[in-house]
């Protein structure tokens, strides 16, 4: 139970730094903290899938694409405010969230296939939509510069980052919750064996479909807050593998299946990032080698993540 | 952990104050991918502009203050991009240059926009990345569309009474379906009929079908566009398999006007065209260029890299014209107002519409000969060959 409360006190703080510090930020360490809010959604996210649930996705760019897709397009074309349009695209996402689920359960894959099934499924969007007149080809959507928060636009960057800072906050209370309640237990407990849990009565399909369809609309709400802020998007960048891979990430080095690793993960990685590239300017590459390095070295020394491996250790103490 | 947070927004913001020399030098800000798939023509970009700095430091500057050129990388990503843009204009830069990808050029535009800072795009040639109404872009390069105008221009170089029909193969995303959309809605004005439309996506790993389908069309003129590592692709399973094509004309083909091009092929792929861009070779600025980019780096100048170059005069240009030059707002104005007749580029004078387009802008048509680039068209350009 001490453990409980350390971690929900140190995320509390952590909340009220993130709340503080920006006002004391420039432009560029502002866009530098989205970057890092950004990273901790879709780490977020990617969590309640494959952290809690177990099923590994290697294709998040698929629902942060639909998000991001759904948004612009209404709002484009049908003059939608993006915050109707997000909803829309959280709804759309979990849809097909549910649907790769079940056709990929219905078949039983699991693990490397499952992970290789969803990898699938984000490359046939990304052609999909790439060669598709109507929902804009390779051109990609340019979101016209507005002032109005009706729209989903802020004058001050500042507003975007609370705005992300309040959709994290809410995805994270939520597993918080999540995790204390049957369902989050019973999706550890698919996780760990699912056939066991099925024998004990855990409704396995059932549970791991609402798993995607809530990870899949979390992924989704990245991509319309994407859309929103860049102010462009195209197949190639949503799409992109590289954001799937920015969901794994941060649950690597945080720890997944827990609920503050994909927060430090991504606390960690945007900054390091962003320091290697500032400090060894004339070195181009660095910055991936010192990525590429600490994933080698999290997943062979610190399979929990960092996070994971505190929380273990003083659970140990305790008990 | 909280500790944790705190110290990396500090050391990242540390590099950012950086300490104020600016009454020294004035700064210009480089964003391009130095790292991933385009790495190569970022880095070459950053060198021409390097090598554009050197040349205005070393006749003394802008009145007497040296340029400073702060390279950042956009890891060839859109919030790569938008991080290092505002990473340089934390920094103190007064203008930016970048980004080579159409999606990197959006973000930065924007914020462009927001800060206050002008930005001249090297090379990025999406139509609709300056119909925001973005009062602080400007793009030096010729847009999708220009090419595609430049094509049928320079139609009546090539086009022989024979000539009936024509048949495209273009990579899918916005810069090849662009180019042959655009051609396919005109080709009336030309006189000649398309027989087909072959758009495929540059990751490919072979171009095997799309030519046996080109062999059995057999058109008379053959329009490929694409990136270097497809276009090249097709060329060599053209050359392997020995089909004949009566013509073959590129439009802002990544591979015909590249060197590393002419280096595999040798004098095998003669007599092929391309519209593109390239240097004025009557321009005695170009011959600078091209001596020292090779003295320097030990290659010919990359075709795309020649922007990169222009970029910074254009800036330099502004900065000697400009009221105050630390003041981005006055050389955002100055910028607008160019009219620069001593370049680079194949053009007449560098001037900006209201949108910042370069009015003038326009691509060369290039034949290779005997295993080199040889401009034939406009004719105020043509070289003879050597």
């Amino acid at each position: 139970m001490k453990t409980n409360k350390l971690e929900t006190v140190t995320l509390i703080i952590l909340l009220s730094i993130a709340i503080v510090v920006p006002f004391f930020f420039g432009r560029y360490l502002l866009s530098v903290a989205i970057s890092v809010l950004i990273m901790a959604l879709l780490g977020q996210s990617w969590n309640i899938m494959s952290g809690y649930a177990g099923q590994f996705s290697f294709g998040h760019a698929a629902f942060f694409g639909i998000g991001a897709y759904s948004s612009s397009i209404l709002y484009i074309d049908h003059g939608i405010s993006p915050w109707i349009g997000m909803i829309v695209g959280m709804i759309i996402a979990a849809l097909v969230g549910v649907l790769i689920g079940f056709l990929s359960f219905r078949y039983k894959l699991r693990g490397d296939f499952f992970a290789l099934v969803t990898l699938a499924f984000a490359e046939i969007l990304r052609v999909l939509f790439n060669n598709t007149k109507a929902l804009k080809g390779a051109g990609g959507i340019l979101i016209p510069y507005k002032t109005k928060w009706t729209e989903f636009q802020f004058a001050s960057d500042r507003t975007f980052y609370f705005v992300l800072l309040a959709m994290v906050v809410a995805a994270t209370v939520f597993i918080a919750v999540m995790s204390k309640r049957k369902f989050g237990i019973c999706l550890v407990a698919i996780k760990e064996n699912q056939d066991a849990a099925g024998a004990l009565g855990v409704p396995v399909l059932k549970y791991k479909l609402i798993a995607m369809a809530i990870s899949a609309a979390i992924a989704a709400m990245a991509g319309t807050f994407y859309a929103q802020y860049y102010g462009f998007i195209d197949p190639a960048i949503v799409f992109a593998a590289s954001i799937s891979v920015e969901a794994i990430v941060p649950c690597i080095i945080g720890g997944a299946g827990t609920l503050g690793g994909p927060l430090l993960g991504a606390l960690i990685i945007i900054p390091l990032q962003e320091i290697s590239n500032s400090i060894f300017e004339e070195v181009n590459g660095l910055n991936m080698i010192i990525y590429g390095t600490l994933i080698v070295i999290f997943v062979v020394f610190c399979r929990n993540g960092i996070y994971g491996r505190i929380i273990r250790k003083l659970k140990g103490a305790e008990s | 952990m909280a500790l944790l947070l705190t110290a990396g927004f500090l050391l990242t913001g540390l590099s950012g104050c950086s300490s104020d020399n600016s009454k020294e030098t004035i700064k210009i800000g480089s964003v391009h991918p130095l790292t991933g798939s385009m790495a190569y023509e970022g880095q070459a970009m950053v060198n021409a502009q390097k090598i554009a700095i050197d040349k205005i430091n070393s006749e003394g500057g802008i009145n007497g203050r040296k340029l400073e050129l702060v390279v950042r990388d956009s890891l060839g990503t859109s919030s790569g991009a938008a991080n290092a843009a505002l990473k340089l204009t934390n920094s103190g830069v007064v203008a930016l240059t970048g980004t080579y990808t159409s999606g990197s050029a959006q973000v930065v535009s924007r914020t462009a926009e927001k800060t206050g800072i002008p930005l001249v795009i090297t090379v990025a040639s999406s139509d609709n990345l300056l119909s925001n109404g973005y009062k602080y872009t400007f793009r030096i390069q010729p847009s999708v569309s220009v090419f595609s105008k430049n094509f049928l221009q320079y139609l009546s170089y090539f086009k022989t009474d024979d000539m009936k029909t024509v048949a495209f193969i273009y990579e899918n995303s916005n810069y090849g379906t662009g180019i042959a959309e655009y051609i396919k809605e005109h080709i009336d004005e030309t006189g000649l009929e398309i027989v087909g439309m072959l758009p495929y996506a540059s990751s490919t790993s072979t171009l095997s079908t799309e030519v046996t389908k080109l062999a059995s069309l057999n058109p008379d003129l053959l329009v490929p566009v694409g990136y270097y590592s497809d276009q090249n692709l097709l060329m060599k399973e053209i050359l392997e398999r020995d089909i004949h094509f009566n013509k073959i004309v590129g439009c802002a083909n990544g591979a015909f006007s590249d060197a590393k091009f002419l280096k595999t092929y040798g004098t095998q792929v003669d007599g092929i065209l391309d519209i593109n861009y390239r240097y004025n070779p009557n321009s005695e600025e170009t011959a600078y260029m091209l001596e020292k980019y090779k003295e320097v780096y030990g290659e010919d100048i990359p075709v795309h890299a020649i922007y990169g170059y222009e970029s910074i005069m254009v800036i330099a240009d502004a900065l000697k014209r400009c009221s105050d030059p630390d003041d981005p707002a006055a050389l955002r104005d100055a910028i607008a107002a160019s009219k620069i007749t001593d370049h680079v580029l194949p053009q007449g004078v560098i001037e900006f519409d209201e949108k910042g387009e370069n009015i003038n802008s326009a691509g060369v048509l290039v034949e290779i000969k005997d295993g080199k680039h040889v401009i034939v068209f406009p004719e105020e350009y043509s070289e003879k060959g050597e």
